[in-house]
């Protein structure tokens, strides 16, 4: 009798592996590329829509507004490409054949590269997106990125062509990890996280003034600040920790010993339910 | 005698339209390989399984398309050749696309204006090649490009009719135009030219059907097409001298240039032409003829044939899936599934009318749920399991109900002596809960028989079809209230006798007891029957012998 079970038992569970490997061998992927050049644009908002796969984003080649391929499963999904009146929307929906059996969104991808010249406000929809940025050069008046489950990397290692107001992060389940955010030269830097962990770098910090908003429910942040820049850090706080050791208390607020006399300041307020806060010094 | 004519500033009325396509060719051809990329402001690149495209815009408003898409190749929409499938010249076009889409930085123009057809091409390909080849090199154009004349058709229709009839003359003209080298500033169409001696005419001259007389200087190339040419003692001609069925003289002293007869393009004769013509009818005929057969068939009887197919695969797939999921309920969880479906049999109005509200429920519950995690803090995290978990919970509970719903339909129906379950051991779980799906599902697939017999069976099919939704409607509520009742098949407390559930040697594929059978009357004691084995109260040879594990009742 127990044979008897164990057999049926594996012949479920071959037939369901069965289906699912056919759904599986069966996926083909499709390559969309959209490719633009500038042709006079005085300012772009850009707004992509990606839901699983893999994203990456660096500046575009000179001359071009922008350029967009897209690897994805025409079974399941469809792209979108939509360019009118200065606003561009990109990424990729789901079709009404989707498939739940399938995990055709494994291999997806979108590359997508943006212009070096034209000021874009740019806004980012990731669901469970294992994103590379390389933001450096791209000319951003404003980036404002949600994420859900996503595995997000950001880089910057060259100042932003454009002037850029305000970074927001709205981070859910996510991993976010941002590196020279000081040379996107936002004055106002939003994060809001959920359960995961954040960090912010902000080397590159060219600007006088430079407000950090941090409000974290339960997770990790982490911001690291230049050396010879200035920290202020007001912070409220539920059965959460802070490590910065190198500030010192004065009133309500944290400040670092060069507060008074650095030309580079950052204002950060905190406001975290669980989970811990880090501010730490980097080199840069 | 000739007419004598001053060819200076002379563009014929009425030039025709085929040879004005051809010299705007001309026209436009790059000189010396000198070209500049037009500005491409966009352009997009599909590559798939099925298809190869790109589509161009450019700055001018103008745009090319090009596809590779069932073995056609289409320009702009129109189709220009065909291509085999997996062949030399898809390769070719989809490594471009692949190389434009990898380029990375705006490559793409440079790399369409590159692109070269294949050698070895089939005839077929090699057609839809030259016209690929076409079409690609408009990408790429003269730095500064020259007006092009405007050409009439005032008159002239004898000559255009005579010129389409004359393939050797536009089989010259195509050469010139593939060679690039000639590029005319005269037009001369059935005229007497006379350049008289100590007169120079500067720029090139094509001439169809015409008598030239050339005492003076011509400063530039010759193009002769028919009619005839006579160089005077004086005369010169510049640049080169081609021409194709006129007359040349002997003596071509006079020609600084190269002389020589033009090398038609090699095409079909005419009569191969009328047999391409006459094939290319009869494709596009058979074509609609079967397009037209097609479509009366989806229309007719075939809508039914095909919706009533496509009913049974639905209706076998279903089945199939929830005979997986059932017996691998069974084989995991046999306790649960076994208290839930005797919840059902000993309770089922109970676990109708809580099925009933927890399906209606549900969706307040889940809504609630999420406002009341989302205004606390804490609750936060909990809500991002929240949202996907309890559907998720509600599906597997309506599926888990489903199956003991459709178990205990089993059991019942394969303790009736129907026919076609005699060679089947309908005692055993397993095959109850087949037979049960077998029921609950069976409407749907004969009413997808009934609608493929016509339009006839329409009433019977609909009828069946509703009779199969309130069939799952019924079966799909009194499942989850009995999984709601049972706790998800932990709480026994409507499932009647429950001793088994403990029993450590309980097996879920065994022969089970008929728990829809009536409990037997104590009997009399009689007189056996001394010529029965067993006598007369023992059971009938086709009915299971009692379960040893089953409790007496």
């Amino acid at each position: 009798m127990t044979t008897l079970r164990w057999t049926t038992g594996a012949a479920v569970l071959l037939l369901i592996s069965g289906l699912t490997g056919a759904a599986l061998s069966a996926q083909e992927l499709t390559t969309t590329q959209f490719e633009r050049r500038a042709s006079g644009e005085s300012a772009v908002a850009v707004e992509v829509r990606y839901g699983a796969g893999e994203f990456d984003l660096a500046p575009a080649a000179t001359g071009l507004l922008y350029r967009a391929v897209l690897h994805y499963d025409e079974e399941d999904f469809e792209p979108v490409h939509r360019f009118a009146d200065g606003r561009l929307v990109v990424g990729v929906e789901g079709t009404s054949r989707s498939r739940p059996l399938r995990q055709s969104s494994s291999d997806a991808r979108l590359q997508l590269r943006l212009s070096r010249t034209v000021p874009q406000d740019l806004r980012l929809e990731l669901g469970a997106v294992r994103a590379q940025l390389d933001l450096g050069g791209i000319a951003l008046s404003g980036l404002h990125l949600s994420t859900g489950a996503s595995d997000t990397r950001i880089s910057a290692t060259e100042p932003n062509p454009a002037e850029m107001e305000e970074l927001r992060f709205a981070v859910g389940a996510a991993s976010l990890r941002a590196d020279g955010l000081g040379y996107l030269g936002a004055r106002r830097i939003q994060v809001e996280g959920g359960v995961g962990e954040v960090r912010l770098g902000l080397e590159g910090l060219e600007r006088q003034e430079t407000e950090v908003s941090a409000s974290v429910g339960m997770g990790a942040l982490e911001i690291r600040v230049p050396e010879g820049v200035g920290i202020r850090l007001t912070r409220s706080s539920f059965l959460s920790s802070l490590n910065a050791p190198f500030l010192e208390r004065r009133g309500d607020a944290h400040y670092s010993d060069d507060w008074d006399t650095a030309d580079r300041r950052v204002r950060i307020s905190v406001d975290s339910a669980l989970g811990s806060v880090r501010i730490a010094r980097t080199d840069h | 005698m000739y007419k004598h004519r001053d060819v200076r500033g002379l563009i014929p009325h009425g030039f025709p339209i085929v040879v004005a396509a051809l010299a705007a060719l001309l026209l436009l051809l790059p000189r010396a390989g000198v070209a500049q990329e037009r500005d491409v402001v966009y352009n997009q690149v599909t590559v798939s399984s099925q298809e190869a495209g790109i589509d161009l815009e450019f700055a001018d408003g103008s745009a090319l398309s090009v596809t590779f898409r069932d073995g056609q190749v289409r320009i702009d929409g129109s189709t220009v050749g065909a291509y085999t499938p997996g062949g030399t010249l898809e390769s070719s076009w989809r490594r471009l696309l692949g190389d434009a889409v990898a380029g990375d930085n705006g490559e793409v123009v440079r790399l369409l204006a590159d692109w070269s057809p294949p050698e070895g091409l089939a005839e077929s390909s090699a057609e839809a090649a030259a016209a690929l080849h076409a079409a690609l090199q408009q990408v790429a154009a003269p730095g500064t490009p020259e007006p092009v004349r405007t050409l009439g058709l005032e008159g002239d229709e004898d000559l255009l009719r005579s010129l389409l009839l004359e393939p050797a003359y536009l089989r010259s003209l195509t050469a010139l135009a593939l060679e690039g080298s000639f590029r005319p500033d005269r037009f001369v169409i059935d005229e007497d030219v006379r350049i008289e001696a100590g007169e120079s005419l500067v720029g090139s001259m094509l001439a169809l059907d015409s008598r030239v007389q050339v005492d003076g200087t011509l400063d530039g190339d010759l193009v002769l097409l028919g009619g005839l040419l006579r160089l005077g003692e004086a005369g010169r001609i510049t640049g080169d001298l081609r021409w194709a069925e006129g007359e040349i003289p002997d003596d071509r002293s006079g020609v600084a240039g190269s002389a020589s007869a033009i090398e038609p393009v090699l095409g079909l004769s005419t009569s191969e032409l009328q047999d391409r013509i006459r094939s290319e009818v009869r494709a596009a005929t058979a074509d609609r003829e079967r397009t037209t057969r097609r479509t009366s068939r989806t229309f007719g009887f075939g809508s039914g044939v095909l919706g009533g197919l496509a009913g049974l695969v639905q209706a076998a797939v279903t089945f199939g899936i929830f005979l997986a999921v059932g017996l691998a309920i069974l084989h995991f969880f046999p306790r649960h599934i076994d208290i839930v479906s005797r919840t059902v049999l000993h309770a089922p109005g109970r676990s109708f009318l809580v099925g009933i509200a927890g399906g209606i429920l549900s969706v307040p519950i889940w809504v609630t749920g999420m406002i009341v995690l989302a205004i606390s803090v804490i609750g936060i995290p909990v809500l991002l399991l929240w949202i996907p978990a309890f559907p998720i919970l509600v599906a597997a509970a309506m599926i888990l109900g489903y199956i003991a719903v459709s178990r205990n339909v089993g059991h019942w129906v394969s303790h009736r002596d129907l026919q076609g379950l005699e060679g089947m051991d309908t005692s055993r779980p397993a095959v109850q809960i087949g037979v049960g799906l077998l029921v609950l599902i069976g409407a749907f697939a004969v009413a997808s028989v009934l609608q493929i017999g016509g339009m006839i069976f329409s009433p019977f099919a609909i009828l069946l079809n509703i009779l199969g939704v309130v069939l799952t409607v019924a079966a799909g509520s009194i499942g989850l209230g009995a999984v709601l009742l049972s706790r998800a098949g932990r709480d026994p407390s409507f499932a009647g006798d429950a001793r088994w559930t403990t029993d450590p040697d309980f097996d879920p594929w065994a022969p089970s007891p008929d728990p829809f059978r009536p409990e037997p009357e104590p009997a009399a004691p009689r007189d056996r029957d001394p010529f029965t084995p067993g006598g007369q109260d023992a059971p009938p040879a086709d009915e299971p012998g009692p379960n040893p594990d089953e409790e007496p009742k």
